[in-house]
């Protein structure tokens, strides 16, 4: 009864709030006059990144943009043209070499979503990666893989229902096909028999791809403790796909031990298989709460539009 | 969905290709190093040397450096210029020695190449780890009648677009000299 209206309030909150309508790509070219800010003062600057609405913080920075468009164009040529030919040469601008336009989330809340980042950090260095070095431990690569396989498995009714209402029915009848397959043969889906043995491979859908393929925008980049980067629609979307999942049936009620272990095995047991990863990024990267985001809106954009 | 995240993140860094016909040798090339055959602390440090050359002859640095900026290029002197590409030169080729020598006997398949421009190529693999297959794809640009790696996109996420938004989110409210202070820390200078 309360999930059900959890459910209604949210999408009640995605339809209705203008802040979450789809924002279209900013080419790279007219992102010149952002540097401009820094003659203006860093609190400019700063407001056009942390505007408390997207919409207005959007308007405010195109504007801006289309303000500044005009006399910016001129001027990067002619800065570049003051500073002494060196080996390296100028840069092109992007129409010269074609890139992807660059893809943007709007980060309104973002003291919340850092706050979130941080805890997650803490929470993975002292909670997921130690208890995942001694599962790892203790518990053989074959039978990982095995829980692996359960638990894919059991989020055979969430592929099926996405695939079908994104319009591809075939995808819907291979991942009902290899459910069967896996739970029959596969005893219980401990085996992949299908894409072992049949090569079945499905096709992975989840709701807020859904919602995203129905040209949804994802809203606002949010990051959510224990389970990571998300937005809005996303984050919606992981709630209608628990609803799938029987592991959230277990016990009586929305959060209870059982089911709450039940997904903190599943995220151990994965976590296993990608240790050093998170480690990787942070070493690479130069800010990795913003390449974090980045990762995300630009996975979650080729999901959406090329999968 | 954390998972994904987790996934990618690793490998990011894993990048080892080249040009067409350039590529799948240098590939293979960077292979073996991964397979360890050399023990110890000094058979690592020769394993990454080798790595350190064959990415040297794959990757454009100056290349990666400056699209990365992006038309912040034009408003760095000359000396910052040349700073942050040695700086982005030396976090690129730690990370790829780390990733390449943390990863072992993956196969790579390069399946299409795609031209983009008249200089510019996407050359399509995919690398087959134990649990999943995962497409890489290259982007390659002549120069010098030579065709190096200029970008990399995993699974969507391109490389250069990623530290392009971390270093223009860094130059929206700082001067440029912060942005090559942080890579120095960064890179340990």
């Amino acid at each position: 009864m309360e999930l059900s209206v959890a459910l209604l309030l949210a999408a009640c909150f995605l339809f209705f709030c203008p802040v979450l309508h789809a924002e279209p790509e900013v080419p790279e070219d007219i992102n010149i006059p952002i540097h401009g800010l820094q003659s203006t003062g860093t609190t400019t600057g700063e407001s056009l990144f942390t505007a408390s609405g997207g919409e207005a913080g959007i308007i405010s920075l195109r504007s801006l943009e289309a303000a500044q468009v005009g006399p910016r164009q001129a001027a990067p040529a002619a800065a570049a043209s003051l500073r002494p030919p060196d080996e390296y040469g100028d840069v092109g601008t992007e129409e010269e070499v074609p890139a992807k336009p660059q893809v943007r989330i709007t980060d309104p809340v973002r003291p919340f979503n850092v706050a979130m980042y941080h805890f997650n950090d803490k929470l993975y260095f002292w909670a997921y990666k130690p208890v995942s070095i001694g599962y790892n431990y203790v518990v053989p690569g074959e039978i990982r893989g095995l829980f692996s396989n359960f638990y894919d498995n059991l989020k055979a009714p969430v592929r099926m229902v996405n695939n079908l209402v994104q319009g591809k029915p075939g995808h819907a009848g291979e991942e009902l096909a290899k459910f069967l397959i896996n739970s029959t043969v596969g005893v219980g889906g401990l085996r992949n028999c299908a894409e072992e043995c049949f090569g079945l491979k499905g096709r992975a859908a989840d709701f807020g791809q859904t919602l995203g393929k129905w040209s949804l925008g994802p809203g606002f980049y949010l990051v959510l403790p224990f389970l990571g980067p998300s937005s809005v629609r996303d984050g919606f979307g992981l709630l209608v796909d628990c609803t799938l999942r029987p592991q959230t049936y277990f016990g009586t009620e929305f959060f209870n031990y059982e089911n709450v272990g039940l997904f903190a095995h599943e995220r151990i047991n994965s976590a296993s298989f990608h240790l050093g990863e998170y480690e990787m990024l942070k070493k690479a990267s130069i800010d990795p709460y913003v390449a974090m985001r980045d990762i995300y809106i630009q996975y979650r954009k080729n999901l959406i539009e090329t999968r | 969905m954390s998972d994904d995240i987790h996934h990618i993140n690793g490998t990011i860094p894993c990048f080892c290709g080249g040009g067409p016909g350039h590529c799948e040798n240098e590939c293979e090339q960077c292979s073996p190093c991964a397979q360890g055959s050399h023990k110890g602390k000094s058979g690592k440090k020769i394993e990454e040397q080798k790595i350190e050359d064959a990415a040297d002859n794959l990757f454009d640095y100056v290349e990666l450096s400056k699209r990365t900026l992006g038309l912040n290029w034009n408003k760095l002197s000359m000396e910052q210029g040349k700073e942050s590409i040695e700086l982005f030169e030396t976090l690129l080729r730690s990370t790829y020695i780390d990733s390449i020598t943390g990863y072992t006997n993956e196969k790579v398949n390069f399946a299409k190449r795609v031209p983009l421009t008249d200089t510019t190529v996407e050359v399509q693999s995919a690398v087959l780890t134990s649990s999943d297959q995962i497409p890489i794809n290259y982007r390659v640009v002549k120069k010098d009648n030579e065709w190096r790696v200029y970008d990399v996109v995993i699974e969507g996420v391109s490389l250069i677009s990623n530290y392009r938004t971390q270093s223009r989110e860094i130059l929206a409210n700082n001067p440029p000299q912060v942005l090559i202070d942080t890579l120095r820390k960064k890179v340990g200078k």
